[in-house]
């Protein structure tokens, strides 16, 4: 193995992939980096056997073959080394690092033990607007289960073009709070066509962190390529530019959450979401540490405003009131105010909408005047 | 033998061909999910990259395996994403979900979850109510799950699992284990009711672990769906350690709290381990409590091992404490016939006697002086004689146990048994915790060394010869009355002549 390629391009290349390493793994070869050439490309390729992340540098190639190395060592000597030509040699295991005045040995170990990335076929895929993709999974992604009893709420759900044709549905929960968004695929790049078919995965909360961590990673301008989704036998793959992220999808059947979205209310509420935030933060530093319980009381009519108070036994007791536009009758619900502020911060607009039916059944949270996104949170009992 | 067997001795067998961490990070959680009459097999694997490296590093390797091991010609061998889990249905059941409501607390502030018909956020699936139509799928489904959590550990029992040959009929049993024996027989009748914990100890080579595997034996003969994990402790602390090492402490408690019968030999290595002693003294407390079975051996009694947290001693000698005592002649003739049988290998009785008489001090080496003979005999094609049987036997003794010893080897070995300082021990002092091992120096020079009284006094600090005469007769009194005192002496001894 014989190449060329910049510093910038390999350190790029390897801070997409080395976040995949695996840590605490009983396979210490989990911990490197496949370098590899192939078809005169350089390929870069990490996995912790969940995920695997594969990033393609632009190298001059000299000399075919393959090693892998820590991918922690390397990317940290990258990190430090200059920026310009790098001229990467492999003797036996050893790997040479030749820059204008640095020269660098790393110890390699062969790759006949790495594993393989499962095969998928890529010709089959959704397209999407990178930029739409990564807002959507952000605003659901909070949103993620943790807890490992009920592995089908530990991921995203993505339900591709059966809701209506043309639209992915990401959908998270927790068993007490929702957040759903509506997001529309693209029907073809160019000359590329888009898959139309009906889908429905689950997946992982940390593929979906993974994807929008390497997505970031790039720059705006190279936006304009949508991201690709392929699934296959259990198995996802998202493409994007040079990059190609694997995961496996959670198995089980996510839970008909559409039921619980309520059509119906009784009070309505317009929020200014900076200021909700603010006098938010100030209730929950009153609120009761375990159930973390804010209340909200709803009055129309003349007075056309919401108090938000708290009481806690340790740190004392809060009230303020806020003017707001409503419809429909007085109301009053308790909320835990992590659930809501979460929420609010991930509605990247400033004015909402808060629906109430009772202080028994879930509120709704929403962008105003937008049906694409909705954020329920199931109330605490009193 | 069911899918799941086979699949359990693959990975027995896969477990010593592979490196460690290859064998767990590759075969962890699989199972055969199917396995037709034609010979069509499918191998269940958690996700993509696990069935991409098995179909290319391991499909000719497992075809070979589980032809082996089932004795049917395969067909197809295919991998299959998939966790017995997931084939479970959501059912709710009505009632259930009413009696959910009703626990909640009224009073207090609770949060609420969500309640979508045909899915229940509140019980994990495995724990449902199962619908009359669904039972025999979702218990299926469970004992999946169950295989799947163990899967790791599991494969170690397969490897490290009971020896068949060992077995209450092949015991041989003499006046030393007789009560050992008895013990253990009830146990295995028995299993957590009879005697437990059942603490076996004796010097090495008498049958403690052929004992203690018999129990294990007759206990699967009997049923073959209880657990039993037969392990040495020095095997419990590195899969101790491994676990805590790879995150794995639940699965490690899970198994070893989960078992009917739990065997650990040779448990004085664990002596000076604390957190080990910690981890065995929660699982035996909570297999105790559980009537489940626990047998133990070691080489002393529980009072002599040291290091041993105190709780741990006072469970150990909670149960039923037996020794096995080297054989008599009559009991070594006996074990030699038995052997002799087992080989299908005539000798004749006066030559059984005569192996009998040279070697007395354990089974493992009489059985060693009979393959000598056996295989001596089979080389020159002459049948053994009484000179031959002397000359073969007496080799194998010089090697063993007739060391020469050197009275500042005696020392050594009696000061680092006592915890005593050397220089203590030659020096003035007569306290007790010096005194004692003195005296024990005194007459092991005497007894194994044949030295002279003075020579004793002068090795031991100049001390005068009379004080080494009285130090003799005290400790050869105290052997004829004290069973405890005879021990000490006899583990010394061996201590002395161990290699």
């Amino acid at each position: 193995m014989k190449f060329s390629c910049t510093q910038e391009n390999l350190y790029q290349g390897l801070q997409v992939v080395s976040h995949a390493t695996s840590k605490n793994n009983t396979l210490p070869i989990l911990n490197n980096v496949l370098l590899k050439i192939e078809n005169k490309e350089l390929k870069l390729l990490s996995t912790n056997l969940e995920i695997a992340v594969n990033a393609t540098v632009r190298a001059k190639i000299e000399e075919v073959g393959e090693i892998t190395a820590p991918a922690k060592l390397l990317l940290e000597y990258l990190s430090v080394c200059p920026p310009g030509k790098i001229d990467i040699e492999l003797k036996g295991a050893d790997i040479k690092i030749q820059t204008q005045n640095d020269n660098t040995l790393v110890k390699g170990v062969l790759s006949q033990d790495f594993p393989f990335v499962p095969p998928i076929n890529k010709t089959i895929s959704y397209g999407l607007s990178v930029q739409d993709f990564k807002q959507a999974l952000q605003k659901v992604m909070f949103a993620v289960s943790k807890n490992e009893a009920r592995p089908e709420l530990c991921g995203v759900f993505m339900d591709f073009n059966s809701n209506k044709e043309g639209v992915l549905t990401l959908a998270a929960t927790d068993s007490y709070r929702l957040a759903e968004k509506k997001m529309s695929l693209l029907g073809n790049f160019g000359d590329k066509q888009y898959n139309k078919e009906a889908q429905k995965v689950i997946v992982p909360g940390k593929t979906i962190q993974e994807v929008l961590r390497v997505i970031s990673l790039f720059h705006e301008d190279e936006a304009q390529t949508p991201l690709e989704i392929s699934i296959q036998d259990s198995q996802i793959v998202f493409s994007y530019g040079t990059v190609e992220i694997y995961s496996r999808l959670i198995e089980g059947k996510y839970p008909d959450y559409t039921q619980i979205i309520p059509h119906q209310f009784k009070t309505s509420t317009q929020i200014q979401v900076s200021e909700w935030i603010k006098r938010i933060k100030a209730a929950s530093l009153f609120s009761n540490t375990g159930v973390q319980g804010v209340v909200f009381e709803f009055f129309g009519g003349n007075e056309q405003k919401v108090v938000i108070s708290s009481v806690s036994g340790q740190t004392g007791e809060h009230t303020s009131s806020v003017l707001s536009k409503l419809d429909g009758e007085n109301n009053k619900i308790t909320l835990n105010y992590r659930y809501l502020l979460d929420g609010l911060m991930n509605l990247l607009v400033e004015e909402a909408e808060l629906q109430i039916v009772s202080s028994e059944s879930p509120c709704v949270l929403r962008p105003k005047g937008v049906e694409d996104y909705l954020y329920i949170i199931m109330p605490i009992r009193q | 033998m069911s899918p799941q067997q086979i699949w359990q001795v693959i990975l027995g067998e896969l477990e010593l061909t592979l490196s460690k961490a290859n064998f767990t990070t590759w075969f962890k959680n699989t199972f055969i999910g199917e396995f037709t009459e034609h010979g069509d097999v499918v191998v269940c694997v958690p996700s993509t990259f696990y069935k991409t490296w098995l179909e290319r590093r391991f499909h000719q390797t497992l075809i070979k395996l589980i032809e082996k091991t089932s004795g049917k010609p395969i067909r197809t061998l295919n991998f299959k994403v998939g966790t017995g889990k997931t084939n479970l249905p959501f059912v709710v059941n009505n009632t259930d979900q009413n009696s959910l409501t009703e626990t909640q607390p009224e009073e207090k502030p609770s949060l609420v979850e969500f309640k979508i018909p045909n899915y229940t956020f509140a019980t994990p699936p495995s724990t449902l109510p199962i619908n009359q139509n669904t039972i025999n799928n979702t218990q299926t489904s469970s004992n999946f799950s169950q295989k799947n959590e163990f899967s790791v550990l599991d494969t170690s029992l397969v490897s490290y699992t009971l020896n068949p040959k060992h077995t209450f009929e092949g015991f041989v049993v003499g006046k030393g284990s007789e009560l050992a024996h008895a013990a253990a027989q009830a146990v295995a009748a028995r299993p957590g009711e009879a005697y437990n914990p059942l603490f076996i100890y004796g010097g090495v080579g008498l049958g403690k672990t052929h004992l203690m595997q018999a129990i294990g034996n007759s206990v699967l003969a009997k049923d073959t769906s209880k657990r039993v994990i037969y392990t040495s402790s020095e095997r419990f602390t590195n899969e101790y350690i491994h676990s805590i090492r790879s995150g794995k402490g639940k699965e490690f408690k899970d198994l070893y709290r989960n078992v009917d019968l739990l065997i650990i030999d040779d448990i004085q290595f664990i002596s000076g381990k604390e957190s080990t002693q910690e981890e065995f003294f929660h699982t035996f407390n909570t297999l105790h409590q559980n009537n489940k079975q626990v047998v133990i051996s070691s080489d002393r009694p529980p009072k002599a091992i040291k290091l041993l947290e105190s709780r741990l001693l006072s469970r150990f000698e909670w149960g039923m404490i037996a020794d096995v005592a080297p054989p008599d002649l009559e009991t070594r003739i006996a074990i030699l016939e038995a052997k002799c049988k087992e080989k299908a290998y005539n000798l004749e009785k006066k030559i059984v006697t005569l192996i009998a008489e040279l070697v007395q001090n354990n089974v493992r080496e009489l059985e060693g002086a009979l393959n000598k003979i056996i295989a001596y005999h089979e080389l020159k094609n002459t049948p053994p004689t009484e000179g031959l049987v002397r000359s073969l036997i007496s080799n194998l003794e010089n090697y063993a146990s007739r060391k020469i010893l050197s009275p500042k080897y005696v020392l050594q070995v009696i000061s680092s048994f006592y915890g005593v300082a050397l220089e203590d021990l030659l020096g003035k002092s007569r306290e007790k915790r010096l005194a004692y091992p003195r005296q024990i120096i005194m007459y092991l020079l005497r007894e194994e060394m044949k030295l002279s009284f003075p020579t004793i006094g002068d090795e031991l600090g100049g001390r005068d010869h009379t004080t080494a005469m009285h130090a003799c007769d005290k400790i050869r009194r105290e052997i004829d009355s004290s069973s405890r005192v005879r021990e000490t002496i006899t583990q010394l001894k061996q201590q002395l002549y161990a290699a």
